[in-house]
């Protein structure tokens, strides 16, 4: 499957990589913001997405994605230091499947995952 | 009226990040009050928060220990305060704002955090964004010490 993941860190984008590698997802594509990640969309059966980003934010990429009918229902998990109740329930709202708070362990990004593809 | 309220969420948030990303532990020190602009470190993440609480937070790592921390985060080498390793303390520094915002939110604060900007150098200056006193908490960790430099002012729109 391939899996994009939205970060504006290359730090996180890597962290996220290199687990996704170790959990078996090697077709994993990086892309800076939402403007880069709707230009990467081709193919994605996942997509991960930070919430505070230049140019385009995590919530615009979600609304833009739940808004065209080819990624209506395509799989997304915000992963964002955004941890207050408010932000996760507009996130929610939104669109997204799931929700991971920075900071997160290998173990709750995999069962996230696995949680969001068996639905 | 600066209440120490304010700085645990800050301090809770610093050692979370750490630990669960890095696996490092970070062990809190006495806090002092800072009278000037210099930061102690050579790479600082600074992020600002607005809204009806203003201010800013600022993590600054000695030079050595920012390495570190890039290297047990991302499980790779790091070459000198790259790019890498900047971003890496960027995202440490926003994981301490985010972490702190979302403790300060249920006892009533309610507040942005922006983008973090990078500050690199021997004798670099943070220029906080609040008007109360600047809180600097020194960490012990792995030997060496970071500090965490929170400027936190409750109940003013930015």
């Amino acid at each position: 499957m391939k899996i994009l993941t939205v970060d504006d860190s290359s730090t996180m984008r890597r962290i996220i990589k290199n687990t996704l590698n170790r959990l078996g997802y090697t077709d994993v594509v990086e892309a800076e913001d939402g403007v880069d990640g709707l230009a990467k969309m081709a193919g994605v059966g996942l997509v991960l997405t930070d919430w505070n980003m230049p140019e385009m934010d995590g919530l615009t990429f979600v609304k833009a994605l739940r808004s065209n009918p080819q990624y209506k229902e395509i799989p997304i998990i915000m992963v964002t230091t955004e941890a207050a109740k408010k932000e996760i329930l507009e996130a929610i709202k939104a669109g997204v499947t799931d929700y991971i708070v920075k900071p997160f362990t290998p173990d709750t990004l995999k069962e996230k995952i696995e949680r969001v593809l068996a639905a | 009226m600066y209440s120490v309220e304010y700085i645990n969420p800050f301090i809770a948030a610093t050692v979370q990040a750490l630990e669960v990303m890095a696996g490092m532990k970070p062990e809190r020190g006495k806090p002092f009050v800072k009278t000037d602009h210099v930061a102690a470190g050579d790479i600082s993440g600074v992020i600002g928060l607005a809204g009806e609480a203003v201010g800013s937070v600022a993590v600054t790592f000695p030079e050595n220990l920012a390495l570190k921390v890039y290297e047990a985060m991302v499980g790779e080498e790091a070459r000198g305060l790259n790019d890498d390793v900047r971003d890496a303390v960027g995202e440490i520094a926003n994981m301490i704002a985010g972490g702190a915002k979302a403790a300060l939110t249920k006892e009533g604060y309610q507040f942005r955090i922006a983008i973090p900007t990078i500050v690199v150098g021997k004798n670099h200056t943070i220029e906080h964004k609040g008007q109360g006193p600047c809180l600097v908490v020194p960490f012990e960790m792995d030997g060496e010490t970071f500090w965490v430099e929170v400027s936190f002012l409750p109940g003013r729109e930015a």
